[in-house]
């Protein structure tokens, strides 16, 4: 019984999977027609898109008997120009996509489209932006995927609109676990606009993961009067803020920042130390140059490199510690030596 | 001396009937695992990232990438290696260097390097974190500022890695076959774990298919086709059973052991930590991850290895049967290596799920599923002829040897079909479909003799990679 369960089993699944492929075989045929039907369509529709860049007054003509098909193809095509043309064209297709009725569109795929589809929506609406598209957008940052949540909360943040980063942080359930380096770019694209509360959050009991985050994305702002919150937030204990720390402080390049670069070149971590090691060669700082020559022996690799580079960075200085160290036999010696012929390739 | 041969018959009989049902079992336990690697693959690629459409990849993943060192080790592959290292300095990345590693070639690789790009020597800062045969010099140009060629002694392909490793500047690197072809947005795909999560993911890997028979042109893929030549065919459909249904599936459920040399992106620390690439072992590409499996349960610490089916990575396959013999006994001998190397932890809980169900089924897979299939081709109808098993058994073994793996050949065509459409035209997925179901009646078997070939050789301690002899892609 067993036995003649394994071979008919056997052939009724091979079986069962040829059909599958026979179907999908058939399903590409008809779909490969569809599909060269809806290219030559979309080059008849492209053609009214130029026609209507050039006279924006015949879009009533253009709407004309248009299917859903068709606004969506107008839609591929105006989202393709989009890219790569500006000002009143571009503000042309905006209007267009809004009087083809874009936001309704967008609307019904952001309510029960497949992700992809509702990610391809928040793209469109980043590119058309309206009234009713802003208020897609906004609805879109509490999405059931986090894919199309940080899509609507970029694409937010890129039209330059209001948002509050402590609403984002909740909406978008930020915590220890997140650590998309795209998450980290919306912070960056938030802070000129959102700068004073996402400092008022590095003093919050937000995770550390968050505070490292805002931390990245104020860097991004360059400006020194920053300088005394970032600051403090070296005192934390914990490795990522401190290492964070460093890469803004290496950002905002104030020589104001010293002391705690200096703490950072000495830190346990050498993960704070290397980083502590490129801000004192972008910002320039002579009181470092003993510190670094200290880690030109450092048990870390990635330290000595980022000494040897500071070292050079900050000019005759540098270059006298790393010729000394290059002539002395010691542990300092190679490191001292490949780093100055390698910026002889330069010169 | 009186010899009873019908008392010996009767006390063989059950013996071998206990040999052939040992050998049903197997089989149907190692179709059970195909089942379960068909389904979790499905459920994989319904889940992965929604980004298909081609123009908005560069849009929504360039800004949160990470920086990557690419490693191609080169050994006297004069002809292809400018076209090659023209390619992936055009790959569409925002922040790369490509180091070419010359493993000592006896060509002219080295030379048509420095000819084609302008090379002349230069000095860089690099790390001694793994061990490798010396460097004889590095080569740059100002005028291709992300390339460094790197000049080594001849040590091998992991040698030549390890290289590499100490040379990148990035936190990432790629590894890459010298003649494989990146697509141009691979890399940009492939990365998307590391950026998702920097801190886990410790190493990705990209599928890798066959380009014989696609159309290129300076070193970038202009069309995908399916090859004329028949081993090559065979090798399209296993190569997507292997990638798009097993790799994908144990990545999913967090098995991986291995990441094709062909394209995996490592991190530069993860690799440093395990020590590099494993000299001596013609299956580095395996040891490397299980090491790194050991290090994250060793130190316990946080440690993903994961599978990417959108990234690919076109590579060209052997197209006669002593080169492809080569290749599979040279794979067989790296299994094997790397299973006696690091058998402790099958079924040790201890490594998870590596250990839980990728290394039993790298037992039942690579160590004795070749012996127990090649033992019931031999067998099975021997005994069946012998009238020792009935045609009920004979049948249900022929099920579950060849028609159960039309089911599973044509499953994984079903997977590529549902969700990748990677080819093109209709008439290649009705070939691949006649080729899924005819590879199941020679060419599986034929791998199988070779696999036993192979771990004669490992048994015999037979060493060296063997030469691929390569024919170069068709030209668009």
């Amino acid at each position: 019984m067993l036995l003649h369960l394994i071979w008919t089993g056997s052939l009724a699944l091979a079986g069962i999977s040829l059909g599958a492929m026979c179907l999908l075989i058939v399903l590409r045929v008809i779909n490969e027609r569809r599909e060269r039907r809806r290219l030559a369509r979309q080059k008849e529709l492209r053609q009214e898109v130029f026609r209507y860049l050039e006279n924006p007054e015949g879009v009533s003509e253009l709407v004309r008997n248009l299917t859903r098909h068709d606004i969506e193809a107008i839609r591929d095509t105006a989202e393709d120009l989009a890219r790569v043309i500006r000002g009143s064209s571009s503000a042309r297709l905006a209007r267009l996509i809004a009087e083809l009725g874009g936001s309704k569109l967008f609307a019904g795929i952001l309510r029960s489209g497949a992700e992809d589809e509702r990610l391809r929506a928040v793209a469109s609406l980043a590119l058309f932006p309206d009234a009713e598209g802003e208020k897609l957008l906004k609805a879109a940052v509490g999405d059931s995927s986090p894919r199309v949540q940080l899509a609507a909360a970029h694409a937010l943040a890129d039209l330059g609109l209001e948002v509050s980063v402590e609403d984002l942080i909740e909406r978008l359930d930020i915590g220890d676990e997140v650590r998309s380096r795209s998450l980290r770019e919306l912070f960056r694209e938030l802070a000129p606009r959102r700068k004073d509360e996402m400092l008022g959050l590095l003093n919050t009991d937000l995770p550390d993961m968050v505070k490292g985050i805002i931390l990245y994305g104020l860097a991004g702002l360059r400006d020194p009067r920053l300088l005394p919150q970032v600051m403090e937030m070296f005192d934390s204990p914990s490795v990522d803020i401190r290492a964070e720390t460093m890469r803004a402080l290496a950002a905002i390049g104030h020589p104001r920042a010293e002391p705690v670069i200096l703490e950072g070149l000495i830190d346990d971590s050498w993960v704070v130390r290397s980083q502590a090691a490129i801000c004192a060669g972008v910002i320039g700082l002579p009181a470092a140059l003993p510190f670094l020559e200290q880690l030109l022996t450092d048990d870390q690799w990635w330290v000595r490199f980022r000494a040897a580079r500071a070292l050079l960075r900050l000019g005759e200085a540098g270059h006298r510690v790393l010729e000394r160290l290059a002539a002395t036999a010691g542990p300092a010696q190679r490191i001292s030596q490949s780093a100055l012929a390698e910026e002889g390739n330069a010169a | 001396m009186s010899f009873d041969v019908q008392a010996l018959y009767a006390a063989a009989q059950p013996v071998i009937f206990a040999l052939a049902v040992a050998i049903v079992v197997a089989t149907a336990i190692n179709n059970a695992v195909y089942v379960l690697q068909l389904a979790v693959a499905f459920i994989a690629l319904r889940r992965r990232p929604p980004i298909s459409d081609r123009r908005e990849v560069w849009a929504q993943y360039s800004e949160a990438t990470m920086p990557i060192s690419i490693l191609v080790p080169a050994y006297n592959e004069e002809a292809s290696v400018v076209e090659s290292v023209r390619a992936l300095l055009a790959l569409s990345y925002p922040n790369f260097e490509v180091v070419v590693v010359n493993d000592g070639s006896k060509d002219g690789t080295l030379d048509a390097l420095i000819d084609a790009f302008g090379l002349e020597p230069v000095f860089r800062v690099y790390d001694t974190a793994v061990s490798h045969r010396p460097i004889r010099g590095l080569y740059g140009s100002p005028r291709y500022p992300k390339l460094l060629v790197v000049d080594k002694e001849n040590g091998g392909k992991a040698d030549a890695l390890n290289a590499g490793i100490n040379l990148a500047r990035m936190p990432l690197f790629c590894a890459i076959d010298a003649d494989s072809l990146l697509e141009n947005d691979a890399l940009l795909r492939a990365v998307q774990p590391f950026a998702e999560d920097p801190v886990d993911v410790l190493a990705v890997g990209g599928n890798i298919r066959i380009a014989n028979g696609c159309k290129v042109r300076a070193g970038q893929l202009l069309e995908v086709g399916l090859p004329r030549n028949p081993l090559a065919l065979f090798q399209v459909v296993e190569y997507l059973r292997a990638f798009l249904m097993a790799r994908l599936a144990w990545s999913h459920m967090n098995a991986l052991l291995i990441i094709s040399g062909a394209f995996g992106i490592f991190k530069r620390g993860a690799a440093i930590d395990v020590g590099g690439y494993s000299h001596g072992t013609v299956g580095e590409d395996i040891e490397i991850i299980v090491k790194i499996r050991r290090l994250i349960a060793e130190r316990k610490i946080r440690g993903e290895v994961r599978f990417v089916p959108d990234p690919v990575c076109w590579t060209e396959a052997p197209e006669t049967l002593r080169v492809l013999g080569r290749q599979r006994r040279r794979w067989q001998r790296g299994s094997l290596e790397t299973f006696f190397k690091h058998m402790r932890m099958t079924a040790n809980p201890r490594y998870g799920p590596a250990g839980l169900i990728g290394f039993p089924y790298l037992l039942l897979s690579d160590v004795l599923g070749p012996v127990l299939e090649v033992v019931g081709y031999l067998l099975i109808p021997l005994f069946w002829a012998a009238g020792v098993l009935s045609l009920d058994f004979f049948l249900a073994y022929i099920a579950l040897t060849f028609v159960f793996g039309v089911f599973i050949s044509v499953g994984s065509l079903v997977l590529e079909e549902l969700q990748l459409h990677r080819y093109p035209r209709p008439r290649d997925l009705l070939l691949l479909t006649l080729v899924a179901v005819a590879e199941n009646f020679g060419y599986r078997q034929l791998n199988n003799f070779w696999r036993i070939f192979g771990t004669w050789e490992f048994l015999r301690r037979t060493e060296g990679w063997g030469k691929m002899e390569r024919r170069g892609f068709t030209k668009g």
